[in-house]
């Protein structure tokens, strides 16, 4: 074949772009850390990381929502946990006002506390987070109780509404108590007990026990609240080991593997130079050159 | 017996053949970077030899040589080669232009990574999720409104884009329609030089070697079919039209369509449409490639705005007010014009989240709309009917309809009707079911299963109040409520992540087809523009050597005429001298 000094030309030129193309793609995935820079990089893994990605933001708004939930749920505990010392104390009243041994006047002082104690139920069940009453359904805007005199509270101002916290694709949780279901057997049982020692009379048996009843309610809702914190937890720690492993996922498809990145830059870097030695020496010389 | 000045001729001839030579040389060495330029040859002869046969010739023994004639100057070229050039150049044209338009495309979309329109999208339904955490938040109700000015910012932005490299095609097309008609009248000016210059007999060269490299040009725009004609001229024929003939060259037009893009035809108007080539890609990738982007954007834009709206009007905003449509847009330009409801932005208090009024704790419609994030289709009541109340189906606080897992169903509106606890579902096309509605255990959700319809329908009832089932039929069934419409986001339906994510790889696979296809058409190119240097490309060192042979046979021939000299002296000056 005649070889002639374009052909020479021509693919020493083809031959040094084509390798400068190449480390030049090389040199933008060690800068950017990245295998994928454009969409056309591997059309089918971006397409994959994309979707992951938005997988990703999701999980991370689950763990906000179940650290939302969280703080609710524990707040609504600790108003819960309050509210049963408070029936506890009731309890000790009722118990030894029905002891014959009082006279009327310690019965009516007795009654004195209790109407604290009923205002101090009104209270806890006016529990906010966030600046809003966790017990009241929907109508957070609305204490689920007001103290309307002393010892008295006006009837539940809340509504059912049912508060869902997202904490996971297709999986949602309650994370709301009605105060109703909660409070209202005690504030009941309590102002049964109220008026049982104004009337300075003995305290009657049913009034012991509507108040056992109304601390085994709130008992209830209580380990009903835990389990939902343990739900939360659980999902806490299931959502990291998914954000983990779905992160891996998306390094996998969309990080550079370093080593090997490098190790071919450095190929190629080699390919360019032996290029560049092998032109010049070609290059340099031609008949003409001894030619006198 | 010949003249002794005979000899004399000879060597003239072949100083005259031998400086010739060198001059071709020279043309050639001077030309080794010509674009287009083929090595020249001078085609050698021994002049015609003494004597000619005739009865008059002379007794001598014949024949005598007579020197070296120059009959031609030729350039190599190989014709079939060039055929071939100029045919794939063509293609790795078409390749190119589309590669190039597919870069810009990809520029919009620089996908993966937290700044494209993934990552807004993300961001939308994040801020949904936090409002439906904490209805009551301002914080939260600012994000939102953030986001969504944010993700229509964001579409309008990529709306532009490709509406500006639309714009650019076009221009695009001008300058190639443009470039023919220049390329044709040079190429016609060629033929009239070539014409005159081939009846003359001669070769022109370089005349051909500039029309050869002109149609390369030109093939790299639009294919050419060529077909050349005895008087050296050629036809270039566009499409089975004469693009040029003789000495005239045809002349191209532009022609506006109704949406303002241009399309190439010829000057009389008649219809132009090249088989391949940059232009052809241009048109194509504009009017198929680049529609279809846009056309998917729009799609985006409007499956997004219209689910949101759709769900945020039937919910009730802080005001205790139906929800307004967060979403504003022209049904012409979705993408372009998609916008926020201003009233809202300027108070987040109108975002309608909950789902009946004075309940303020209430996101649940906030919940629904951030469900559409997974979701394919989405299910609403009647715009006007129950759009106080939202999702409300009862006047009291029982029973709520509270989300949609529905898959297959078609977009339309259903009416339940029904009495006792059999309740019936029918849609617009008649298709219907009945089910059996079990009561309600309080503080539990329901599902309302239609399977056969492909709806179901999530009812959860608010703590500590059941509802029987007989209650619940008359709620649904109650007229002015008993009516739901169903659409999907998208068609087919998908979620709004596939949907953009199948956008954005239909984008990359067009782009990585046109790299694979333009690289393996430069190979080819390259190999055959290789071929061409090879036949007709200038070698120095062979240009050198001939100089060295040139050089020695006119120095050859000099001689001769010296030594011819010489021995004229001895007969003229030396001759019948002697005694003298």
């Amino acid at each position: 074949m005649r070889v002639t000094e374009g052909m020479i030309y021509n693919s020493t030129n083809q031959a040094l772009a084509s390798t400068l193309s190449k480390m030049s793609s090389m040199t933008e995935k060690v800068s950017s850390t990245k295998e994928l820079n454009r969409p056309s990089d591997n059309p089918a893994d971006v397409r994959s990381a994309v979707q992951l990605r938005d997988v990703l933001a999701e999980l991370d708004q689950f763990g906000r929502n179940i650290d939302a939930a969280s703080g609710r749920v524990d707040a609504m505990d600790n108003a819960m946990a309050s509210v049963g010392d408070l029936i506890q104390r009731a309890n000790e009243l009722a118990i030894s006002g029905a002891n014959s041994s009082l006279s009327a006047s310690d019965r009516q002082a007795m009654a004195q506390e209790v109407s604290q104690l009923i205002e101090s139920v009104a209270q806890d069940a006016g529990a906010k987070f966030e600046g809003d009453y966790i017990f009241s359904g929907f109508k957070v805007g609305t204490p689920p109780y007001t103290v309307t005199g002393p010892g008295a509270v006006s009837a539940y101002q809340g509504d059912h509404g049912v508060v869902i916290a997202r904490i996971g694709q297709a999986s949602s949780m309650q994370v709301s108590v009605a105060g109703d279901t909660v409070f209202q057997p005690a504030l009941d049982a309590l102002s049964q007990l109220q008026s049982d020692l104004q009337s300075g009379n003995l305290v009657q048996p049913g009034t012991i026990t509507a108040l056992q009843g109304a601390l085994d309610n709130l008992l209830a809702s209580r380990s009903q609240v835990g389990a939902r914190a343990n739900r939360l937890d659980q999902s806490k720690t299931s959502l990291a080991s998914l954000t983990t492993s779905n992160q891996a996922l998306l390094s996998q498809l969309e990080d550079a593997d370093m080593p090997s990145v490098i190790t071919e830059l450095s190929k190629r870097q080699t390919t360019y130079q032996a290029t560049l030695a092998v032109t010049a020496k070609v290059m340099q010389t031609s008949l003409i050159d001894y030619l006198r | 017996m010949s003249s002794p000045f005979f000899g004399l001729d000879i060597g003239a001839s072949a100083l005259r053949a031998a400086q010739q030579l060198l001059d071709t040389a020279a043309h050639n060495v001077a030309n080794a970077n010509t674009p287009g330029y083929s090595r020249q040859r001078v085609n050698l002869v021994a002049a015609p030899p003494y004597t000619y046969p005739a009865f008059n010739r002379s007794g001598l023994p014949g024949q005598i040589g007579t020197g070296v004639n120059v009959m031609a100057i030729t350039r190599i070229r190989d014709n079939f080669l060039d055929l071939q050039v100029q045919t794939q150049t063509g293609l790795q044209g078409q390749w190119d232009a589309r590669q190039q338009e597919l870069s810009k495309v990809e520029a919009i979309f620089p996908e993966p990574s937290d700044s494209g329109l993934g990552g807004t999208l993300s961001k939308y339904w994040n801020a949904w999720q936090d409002i439906a955490a904490d209805p009551t938040s301002t914080a939260a109700r600012s994000a939102l409104t953030e986001q969504a000015q944010a993700l229509a910012t964001d579409i309008n932005r990529d709306a532009t884009q490709l509406g500006i490299i639309r714009t650019g095609i076009n221009a695009q097309v001008t300058d190639k329609v443009q470039t023919i008609n220049d390329l044709a009248t040079q190429i016609a000016t060629l033929n009239g030089q070539i014409q005159r210059v081939s009846v003359t007999g001669d070769n022109p060269n370089d005349l051909l070697d500039q029309r050869e490299q002109l149609l390369e040009q030109l093939s790299a725009v639009v294919p050419t079919q060529v077909l050349t004609r005895a008087d050296g001229t050629i036809s270039v024929l566009l499409g089975g039209t004469d693009l040029v003939n003789n000495v005239y060259a045809r002349k191209l037009d532009t022609q506006t369509g109704p949406t303002g893009d241009l399309t190439p035809v010829w000057a009389d108007g008649t219809a132009f449409t090249p088989p391949s080539g940059a232009l052809k890609a241009l048109t194509d990738f504009r009017d198929v490639d680049l529609a279809s982007y846009q056309s998917q954007l729009d799609s985006l834009a409007q499956g997004i705005a219209d689910a949101t709206n759709a769900l945020h009007e039937r919910g009730v905003d802080q005001l205790g007010n139906a929800g307004q449509a967060l979403f504003t847009y022209q049904a012409s330009a979705v993408a372009g014009t998609l916008a926020v409801n201003q009233a809202i932005v300027a108070d987040p208090r109108l975002l309608a989240v909950a789902s009946s009024p004075n309940s303020p704790g209430d996101g649940s419609v906030a919940g629904l709309i951030a469900d559409l994030r997974n979701a394919t289709s989405y299910t609403a009541g009647t715009a006007g009917v129950n759009a106080v109340g939202g999702m409300d189906l009862t006047t009291g606080t029982t029973a709520r309809l509270m989300t949609i897992a529905s898959g297959s169903a078609t977009a339309q509106t259903w009416t339940f009707s029904g009495s006792g606890n059999s309740l019936t579902l029918t849609g617009a096309n008649g298709q219907t079911q009945t089910i059996t509605v079990p009561d309600m255990a309080s503080g539990t959700t329901q599902t309302l299963n239609f399977d056969q319809l492909g709806i179901s329908l999530k009812l959860s009832t608010a703590i500590g109040v059941g509802k029987a089932a007989t209650d619940l039929v008359t709620d649904l069934t109650t007229a002015g409520q008993n009516t739901i419409v169903t659409a999907s986001l998208f068609t087919p339906p998908q979620t709004a992540s596939d949907f953009y994510s199948g956008l954005v790889g239909k984008i990359g696979t067009a782009g990585s087809q046109a790299q694979e296809m333009g690289a393996n058409q430069q190979l080819v190119v390259n190999q055959l523009t290789q071929r061409v240097a090879s036949t007709s490309g200038v070698s120095l060192d062979e240009e050198a050597t001939d100089m060295v042979r040139f050089q020695h046979a006119y120095q050859a021939a000099a001689r001769v005429i010296t030594t011819m000299d010489q021995m004229l002296e001895t007969l003229i000056n030396n001759t019948g001298l002697v005694g003298r």
